[in-house]
């Protein structure tokens, strides 16, 4: 869902070749599922086939070839434009918000833009739901669904709160 | 433990030292009540009645041939009621009276800054502290103060009493008797009983937080008291003059079943006036209540039905000072009229310095009743302070907490008076000549009695400004 | 947006030498209701208590309907407060001894309306938030809920133009905060009074048409007004 962009953002600080990103993207995200050698060459190759990596140079070695690739300026576009759009807030958007934060602060930028414009996202829905629930023709059990999107909403948005405060350290640790 | 209690202390606020330097002041005050009074009964000498009438008059230094032809000198003072053996007693009770009022400022103060305190002795508690323990240290906390108190007061009175002596000429009569030695046995139990008294008093304004460990000061539900103290009262006063007549009857021969049988019925008519004053303030409250359309009358009568003996409790000690120096009042008038104008002055001077002894205990107890109001409104600071965030003036505020201490004052005051009033004709009633009631003396002491519990309050409002800081408001 | 009915400018205020507000500037439009957030120490009920006229800036101005109103009296900031503003608290705000209807008809006793002219406004405001049978007891026999019913009431008794709300539902349990909410803003929105929320719960903030976010003193990020 989000391997391409996350990719796009470690290969924003400099070129690198395949292995090197998978090491960084498992080192960066120690909780996800480690990315396949697969999953990043092909992602790599969607990349290319778009336009929005290039290949840089192949370095030849001792073992076998290795090809290094940086992205092309639509690929930082891209990126830019993925970090400054809210996830549609739904519950559970979590993961890809910290992916995003992680990968901003990887990029060279503060995170704290991504977290800015995703709290306002949720903050809009939350408004939504709560006026659903306002509603005196609404019934009980619309009022009851509504609820349930509050508090894991709610929960997002408490997290997000506590990874604003966090940033400083998390920056320090991604750019060790 | 005592290590504890001095951490307890030490951790104080302000108003923790303030109701410390009372405590301290409060027992060394009742020490030189207690001690005047055990010096005046031990003044020694010869009987004037065995000597013979003539010798016991007002002369200064006697010397007298007594049947033996030889010639005695009799210890005199310039006073009479210490040169009159018969006297004594009633001197030394007046002192020992005075010790009530003393007593009421003393259980005042134990109960200052008691939120505060009773939250962190609270916190002792959920420390794991035993109910035992808490009230130990807690205990321990008065004690000391009032054990200083105690040492300070035989210390001040030593002192005085040196100074005294020095600046005595021989051969002329003696002001005050300070060439009395303190009995050793007496001394030591004053020094003692003065701190145990405090500890008792602190113990019974403790006992809640000792049930509560949690802290959670629920205000008392105060249902308006019946009106059976009135009852208690008038017993009160009606006690007070049986001794009298038991005495004319020759039913009592000796000084202390008198002594002790007006001691009582003076304390039943003091708890009969608290207890009426309090039953009357919440009566004219809840009128008040229910009629004014003046926010600051209609806070002052809420809080005052809520809580009649809130206010009585706080003024308890002027009312105690009205009692006596009505009663002194009017036995003062009644012994001027029956002793005609010889000894007038005589009389007329030991009774002033029952007044200025009143006088004393009234300072006090206006003192006590300062810091009893500092201390109500700061308890009260957040609810103050959510009045003028919301658009309460504080004239109002400070309108209300001097209606709150000046309004109940004046029925109290009044009630008192008319108790002390009563005491005082019963107490005279041996009198032959009419009784001849001191109006106007009765009007000042009352008028100076509403004037310095307005005075008291008036001196609080400073603590009001301070408490309204909007800093109140603030829950982070 | 509308023509802001109230208004702060850099507005700066510290607590001895901890600072609460570094230059704060914001601007409510008449009628708006808007959430004040931020976490513990950010400065919301100290910049709420500048708006309100509780507190003095130490500099910057606030102005309301025109009128700058740091610089007024206490005695004229008092009768505005009294009059033009409504404060709730989290709680502890009603006079424990008062009865619930003497306590809501007190602004107005202060503005010296008549006892039974004040008494029947205030059991009608009462009656507006669902608690009419309550007006004869004190607040100590109230539930949370219904006490702060109670403050909604003495807070909208004088028909302000601001209501300042400061963490109003902070002692309550989730379903009796989100009633006395849905009480206080359908009131509010009905009558077209501007609401200052101040709040650090999200869901509370959620109620609110907008967010002004606060941190360490200083105004993190504003949504655009409507």
């Amino acid at each position: 869902m989000s391997t391409a962009e996350t990719l796009l953002g470690l290969l924003a600080v400099g070129a690198r070749h395949g292995y090197e990103l998978k090491r960084a993207h498992d080192g960066h995200f120690p909780q996800a599922r480690p990315l396949a050698f697969g999953q990043v060459y092909a992602t790599l190759a969607r990349l290319v086939r778009d336009g929005e990596v290039e290949v840089a140079e192949v370095r030849s070695g001792a073992g076998p070839d290795r090809t290094v690739y940086s992205p092309t300026p639509a690929g930082l576009d891209r990126l830019r434009r993925w970090l400054s759009t809210p996830e549609p807030p739904s519950p559970y958007v979590a993961n890809v918000l910290m992916a995003k934060v992680v990968t901003a602060l990887v990029s060279g930028g503060s995170g704290r833009d991504c977290l800015r414009i995703q709290r306002a996202a949720h903050l809009a829905r939350m408004r939504e739901l709560t006026a659903l629930k306002a509603d005196p023709a609404g019934s009980v059990a619309q009022t009851l669904s509504a609820d349930y999107a509050i508090v894991h909403l709610d929960a997002d948005l408490r997290w997000m709160d506590t990874t604003a405060q966090r940033l400083g350290e998390l920056a320090k640790e991604v750019r060790s | 433990m005592i290590g504890v209690a001095v951490r307890v202390l030490r951790g104080a606020g302000r108003a923790d030292r303030v109701r410390s330097a009372l405590l301290v002041a409060g027992s060394a005050l009742a020490t030189g009540f207690a001690l005047c009074g055990v010096v005046v009964l031990s003044i020694g000498g010869l009987d004037a009645r065995t000597l013979g009438r003539s010798c016991a008059t007002d002369h200064g230094v006697i010397v007298c041939v007594a049947g033996t032809g030889q010639p005695v000198a009799v210890r005199a003072y310039t006073s009479n009621l210490l040169n009159e053996p018969g006297l004594r007693p009633g001197v030394a009770l007046a002192f020992w009276l005075l010790l009530i009022p003393v007593l009421v400022f003393l259980g005042q103060c134990a109960r200052i800054a008691a939120a505060r305190r009773d939250r962190r002795l609270a916190a002792l508690r959920l420390a794991g502290a035993t109910p035992g323990q808490v009230a130990r240290i807690a205990a321990t906390d008065t004690g000391v103060c009032c054990a200083l108190g105690a040492l300070a007061g035989l210390g001040g009175f030593l002192l005085l009493r040196a100074a005294v002596e020095a600046g005595h000429v021989a051969g002329t009569p003696r002001t005050l008797p300070t060439d009395v030695g303190l009995p050793v046995l007496e001394t030591v139990a004053v020094v003692a009983a003065v701190p145990l008294l405090g500890v008792a008093a602190s113990v019974l304004a403790l006992r809640r937080v000792v049930a509560t460990p949690l802290g959670l000061v629920r205000r008392r539900q105060v249902t308006a008291p019946a009106g059976w103290p009135a009852v208690l009262l008038a017993f009160g006063v009606a006690a007070t003059a049986l001794p009298t007549a038991l005495l004319r009857q020759g039913h009592i021969r000796t000084v202390a079943p008198f002594v002790a049988l007006v001691l009582a019925g003076v304390l039943l008519s003091v708890a009969g006036v608290l207890l009426s004053a309090a039953w009357l303030t919440g009566r004219c409250a809840r009128l008040l209540a229910r009629h004014t359309r003046r926010p600051a009358v209609l806070l002052a009568a809420r809080r005052l039905e809520r809580d009649p003996h809130g206010q009585t409790r706080a003024t308890s000690a002027v009312l105690l000072c009205v009692l006596f120096a009505a009663g002194a009042s009017v036995m003062r008038a009644l012994t001027l009229d029956s002793v005609g104008s010889g000894n007038g002055d005589f009389y007329a001077s030991a009774y002033d310095l029952v007044t200025a002894a009143v006088g004393i205990a009234l300072a006090v107890a206006a003192t006590g009743l300062v810091v009893a109001n500092v201390e109500a409104v700061v308890e009260r600071r957040r609810e103050l302070a959510a009045l003028v965030a919301a658009g309460t003036p504080r004239g109002t505020l400070r309108r209300a907490l001097l209606a709150q201490s000046v309004l109940p004052a004046v029925p109290a005051v009044l009630v008192a008076a008319l108790a002390g009033t009563g005491i005082g004709v019963a107490l005279g009633a041996g009198a032959e000549t009419g009784t001849h009631i001191p109006v106007l003396r009765l009007v000042v002491v009352a008028g100076v009695a509403v004037g310095s519990i307005g005075l008291a309050t008036a001196l609080t409002l400073p603590a009001l400004n301070q408490s309204v800081h909007p800093g109140e408001l603030r829950f982070e | 947006m509308r023509e802001p009915v109230l208004e702060a400018r850099s507005l700066v205020r510290s607590y001895g030498d901890t600072p609460a507000l570094r230059g704060v500037s914001v601007a409510v439009g008449a009628g708006e209701v808007v959430a004040v957030t931020g976490p513990s120490g950010s400065g919301k009920s100290t910049l709420l208590h500048c708006l309100a006229g509780i507190l003095r800036p130490e500099a910057g101005e606030v102005h309301f309907a025109g009128t700058r109103i740091d610089t007024l009296s206490e005695a004229r900031r008092t009768t505005l407060r009294r009059g033009q503003f409504g404060v709730l608290f989290q709680f502890g705000q009603l006079v424990p001894e008062l009865t619930a209807a003497e306590n809501v008809a007190l602004p107005l006793l202060l503005d010296r309306h008549g006892r039974a002219e004040s008494l029947t406004a205030a059991r009608g405001w009462l009656d507006r938030f669902e608690v009419t049978d309550l007006a004869d007891r004190r607040p100590g026999e109230l539930s949370g809920g219904q006490a702060q019913r109670v403050a909604m009431a003495r807070a909208l008794v004088t028909e302000p133009q601001v209501v300042f709300a400061d963490e109003p539902t902070g002692a309550l349990d989730a379903l009796a905060g989100e009633r006395v909410l849905t009480a206080l803003l359908g009131v509010a929105r009905r009558a077209g009074t501007t609401v200052l929320l101040v709040t650090h719960d999200t869901t509370v903030a959620a109620y609110a048409d907008r967010e002004i976010g606060l941190r360490d003193g200083a105004v993190e990020r504003a949504d655009v007004p409507a």
